[in-house]
């Protein structure tokens, strides 16, 4: 939890004849960081092995195929497990036979279902245009049988009938106005069959949209109509019919599909992989990190699956000397419980971890929650926050971590608004089993800076983990290091105990003097002095050392750094007295929100108003100081407690499908 | 009186300021004798428009286009600082209308290469530059990927309703040309439309008499173009003039139903009859003599009482006059140095006049 997924790096060396085979088994495996082998000796010496073009064309084609049924049956239900990873050349025939067996039998059905669909929206736009013909009682009938004259119906931007008029004023011709349809008219233009092209383009010009009546009709507009109006419930109920074979089809097919559909898309991954495989004569070499407790299994799953043909190698990164020098850096895989893994984001979003340095999302996370919770007290809340996030959870599945995020923050609320005694803002319901924040002020301010001094102190410890761990001593004397550490603690610990019981004594003020002084000393001159010895050492070995600054000004940067660094932790220190300013904010806007509801009940004189506000000012509450709320706490994380020991750096785990499937989108 | 002094003082002060850095005859001349490009344009950057000349001069490997379109920058600005000066909604909304055939013309360059699948880099040298005043979401417009797209994002735009009137005659047709027209005709209802609702009835009379002039004089080259360019029949022809002219509609008609360009000229009503009697029947020539009457009639806006609108819109469209006479001019000068400035440019700028005192 508190490092990383321990890694091993590991060498593959395959037979071709049994290449689709491993590549199933890293599918089953998933958890490969492989690396390019372009950025090997190998593959800079060419041999980089290819893709399979022919048979990956045919999983395209079976994924397109899938795709086009899933769409039209409409399938949106999350996409099964696979039971195991497709074994690329060995399953596509398998699934080009089920798929083409699916096909077979619902291609015609869907087909028709089309057709009619197709047909009863036709027919019923058909009914629509005629529809705005039915104020005039127009005669189809009639209309065919005129032999001089032409006619055309349509819709004309209102504004434009003069313009109209006026151009049409050569010929004979007539527009009769049948109704009005917001700013257009529907109308018929009449006029002689010789003058056609001069009416088709004067209302082509007047942008008249024709109405497309099929050639044919007879009898008058409402007889037509109904006649067509009759013919819908057969059109109906062939649509109903193709529906309900769909939906049918859709829960006979759909997990079937969907399984095609990831197993497809899963052995596209994995061919595509092979690009970054290398190869001589008959053998693929692939190389890769995996974590060290799968090792042994993935070994042994690649012997048996060869015949015991391959070689799989394992070597432990502190043996690579291009680690030890930081040229290659190890993938960082996280390894946290359900409930913090969704911090994990959070930790990503400020940077990636080193390999060697403590792994932080934990500690980000029960701080977050924690502060969020304190920040955004009341039980009423809580339990709001608590369901916005269970919805997310539970139907917004690409959400879901922010979802568990919200559902934590929201518990974390409830439980501090039982501590502050707050409902809604009411704080008569329940009794405060701590504090009301807006009562005890001073209180919360002090409890809100020793949460700042324990999170800082928290921070200082991890850098001096990380120190050990990266095995750079020399930044223990440094004021990020232990003697800043102990500089912090030492003025913290003079703080608390003038909190706690008074003044110091002269004696305790003298020792913390000559200590802090002797720290501060520490911090001063421990940068110049290793400067100087490295340049004696650099001098004794008969190299040049490199140009620096000189004695004087590196002392004068150590003494500016050394305030710099004091200055800093006190700063850390006060900024978390915000954790307690937010609280009371969120106790006053409560204030804010019955004054208001106040105000209005006595202006209206009924109850309802005031209920109507307390909502809305507590749905403004949620969402603004929510927000509010969250941005603070992560500024918290990142600038007060991240910055005491993260350095970053490291490179994301990205396993082996998580990395193809994000090239190829 | 006393209101429209206070209302108007400032704001004339400022425009009669502007309208003063105008080029005299004496520019003219010199920059109609200027051998070559260069020539042209360093002469030019010793006027008002200096600061946009520099920065073309500056970029001489961008071409012509660039002048063409980056000179409007000194309109803009003018049209900037008289916006600025205007605090009702009712005159910025006239002075908005009229720079809004800007955006229409950019509108149109935009719809083009989305028609065509080209980028906006590819046709960035003709566009306007008309991002400091206009409201329209250019930068959403772009990224669209066909027409029917950017249409979507127009319809709660002035430019919206008509476009959705020619979307089906658009689709029909399958080219850009109805969208086009119903890009003017709706760039033109709008003015008209503000014009109508200009500030004092003193303002809405001045304004309409000049946008009327205005309007006519466009429609009249309009149907020219329409009818002996493109070859459109007389009935497209009317259906395609700009609205808010003082024309109406049947005399629009005459003019559309004329048989060529020199019986065209016999047709067209006073007072455009006396000043243009004597054009022998092609565009240019026509264009020149309106833009002419048309510039005497913008002049005398800045006669008698000067407390209404109509003096803004006055120096706003002469001043768009001087630029496109300057384009043509820079433009001859690349592309046929022997010709004379009197064939391109209005007599009046070359040799200052009175405007017109007579109503037309």
């Amino acid at each position: 939890m508190f490092r990383p997924v321990k890694l091993f790096r590991v060498t593959i060396q395959v037979p071709d004849k049994y290449m689709s085979q491993v590549l199933g088994i890293l599918g089953d495996f998933k958890l490969l960081h492989l690396i390019n082998i372009n950025e090997t000796q190998l593959g800079k010496l060419g041999y980089v092995a290819g893709v399979r073009t022919d048979l990956l064309n045919r999983y395209e084609k079976v994924l397109e195929r899938v795709s086009r049924l899933v769409r039209e049956l409409e399938i949106s239900e999350p996409v099964p497990p696979l039971p195991r990873a497709p074994r690329p050349e060995k399953d596509i025939y398998e699934m080009e036979e089920r798929l083409s067996g699916i096909e077979e039998e619902v291609s015609s059905y869907l087909a028709e279902g089309k057709r009619a669909e197709k047909e009863l929206k036709k027919k019923q736009e058909l009914i629509s245009r005629l529809s705005l013909l039915e104020p005039a009682g127009i005669d189809f009938s009639r209309l065919s049988a005129l032999r001089f004259v032409y006619c055309t119906f349509g819709m004309l931007p209102a504004e434009n009938l003069d313009r109209l008029e006026e151009s049409l004023s050569d010929i004979h011709h007539s527009l009769v106005k049948i109704s009005e349809q917001k700013d257009r008219l529907v109308m018929a233009a009449f006029c002689l069959k010789q003058d056609k092209d001069v009416l088709d383009r004067a209302l082509r010009s007047a942008f008249f949209q024709e109405l497309e009546i099929p050639p044919g009709l007879s009898g008058p507009v409402s007889q037509v109509i109904k006649e067509f109006q009759e013919e819908l419930p057969g059109l109906e109920e062939k649509a109903r019919a193709a529906q309900e074979a769909k939906e049918e089809f859709r829960s006979r097919f759909s997990q079937t599909l969907l399984l095609l559909r990831e197993q497809a898309y899963v052995a596209r991954i994995l061919l595509k992989a092979q690009a970054r495989f290398g190869k001589i004569d008959h053998t693929y070499l692939l190389t890769g990190w995996l974590p060290v407790h799968l090792y042994e299994r993935l070994r042994d799953s690649i012997m048996k699956a060869t015949d015991g043909q391959a070689i799989v190698d394992k070597v432990d990164p502190e043996d690579i000397r291009e680690v030890r020098e930081g040229i290659i850096k190890i993938p960082i895989l996280f390894n946290n419980p359900l409930l913090i893994r969704p911090f994990e984001k959070l930790t990503s979003l400020y940077g990636t971890p080193s390999y060697q340095e403590v792994e932080p999302t934990v500690f980000l996370a029960l701080s977050f929650v924690l502060l969020f919770g304190m920040m955004f007290g009341d039980v009423g809340h809580g339990l709001v926050l608590f369901l916005a996030g269970l919805y997310i959870f539970r139907r917004l599945y690409r959400y879901m971590d922010y979802g568990i995020i919200l559902m934590e923050c929201g518990v974390s609320s409830a439980l501090f608004g039982i501590l502050y005694g707050s409902v809604f803002g009411l704080e008569d319901i329940i009794p405060a089993l701590w504090l009301h924040p807006m009562k005890d002020i001073n209180r919360f301010m002090m409890v809100s800076a020793a949460i700042g001094v324990g999170m800082i102190s928290l921070g200082l410890i991890l850098n001096l983990i990380n120190i050990f761990r990266r095995k750079k001593y020399a930044e223990l004397l440094s004021a990020g290091g232990l003697v800043g550490a102990l500089l912090y603690w030492l003025l913290a610990g003079l703080a608390i105990r003038y909190v706690l019981s008074g003044p110091p004594a002269p004696i305790e003020i003298n020792i913390a003097k000559a200590v802090s002084g002797l720290l501060l000393l520490i911090m001063i001159v421990e940068r110049p002095l290793r400067a100087l010895m490295k340049r004696r050492k650099a001098r004794s070995k008969g190299i040049k050392p490199a140009q620096q600054a000189g004695l004087g000004t590196m002392i004068l940067e150590s003494v500016i750094e050394a305030l710099d660094s004091v200055l800093r932790f006190l700063a850390n220190t006060v900024s978390f007295v915000r954790v307690a300013a937010f609280a009371l904010t969120h106790a006053a806007l409560f204030v804010g929100v019955f004054s208001i509801a106040d105000m209005v009940s006595h202006g209206s004189g009924s109850g309802v108003p005031y209920y109507l506000t307390l909502v809305i000012g507590n749905l403004v509450i949620i969402i603004l100081e929510g927000m509010v709320v969250s941005i603070q706490t992560i500024r918290l994380e990142y600038y007060e407690f991240f910055s005491k020991f993260f350095r970053g750096g490291g490179e994301p785990f990205q396993p082996i499908v998580a990395r193809e499937s994000e090239e190829s989108s | 009186m006393l209101g429209a002094a206070i209302k108007y003082s400032y704001l004339n002060a400022k425009t009669r300021t502007m309208h003063s850095k105008r080029l005299r005859p004496n520019d003219w001349h010199i920059l109609e004798a200027a051998k070559d490009r260069d020539s042209f344009l360093r002469y030019l950057a010793t006027t008002s428009y200096g600061p946009w000349v520099t920065e073309i001069l500056e970029q001489k490997e961008q071409g012509d286009e660039l002048f063409e379109r980056r000179i409007f920058g000194a309109l803009f600005e003018d049209y900037g600082k008289i916006l600025r000066s205007l605090h009702d909604a009712s005159s910025r909304e006239l002075i908005l209308s009229l720079f809004s055939r800007f955006e229409a013309e950019n509108l149109k360059i935009c719809l083009r290469a989305l028609f065509t699948g080209l980028r906006k880099a590819n046709v960035a040298h003709f566009l306007y530059p008309v991002e400091k005043i206009s409201r329209l979401p250019w930068d959403k417009l772009w990224q669209q990927k066909d027409v029917r797209a950017a249409l979507k994002l127009l319809e709660k735009t002035p430019f919206g309703p008509m476009l959705k009137h020619a979307l089906p005659q658009f689709e029909a047709q399958g080219r850009l040309f109805p969208l086009e027209m119903a890009i003017d005709i709706a760039c033109f209802k709008r003015i008209a439309a503000a014009a109508q609702a200009a500030g004092s009835r003193r303002d809405r009379a001045r304004v309409s008499q000049i946008l009327g002039s205005y309007i006519d004089v466009l429609n009249i080259c309009h149907i020219f173009r329409l009818r002996f360019v493109y070859g459109l029949s007389p009935e497209e022809a009317l259906n395609y003039s700009y609205p808010g002219g003082s024309l109406d509609l049947r005399t629009l008609h005459d003019i559309a139903r004329a048989g060529d360009p020199a019986s065209m000229a016999k047709v067209l009503p006073m007072p455009f009859a006396a000043f243009i009697h004597d054009v022998k029947g092609d565009m240019s020539g026509l264009r020149l003599k309106l833009e002419e009457w048309l510039v005497r009639r913008l002049r005398k806006a800045f006669l008698g009482s000067p407390f209404h609108l109509g003096v803004q819109v006055a120096h706003l469209l002469e001043k768009e006059l001087e630029i496109r006479s300057l384009i043509s001019l820079y433009q001859a000068r690349i592309h046929s140095p022997a010709s004379q400035a009197g064939e391109i440019v209005p007599r009046i700028f070359l040799k200052g006049g009175e405007p017109i005192v007579q109503a037309g």
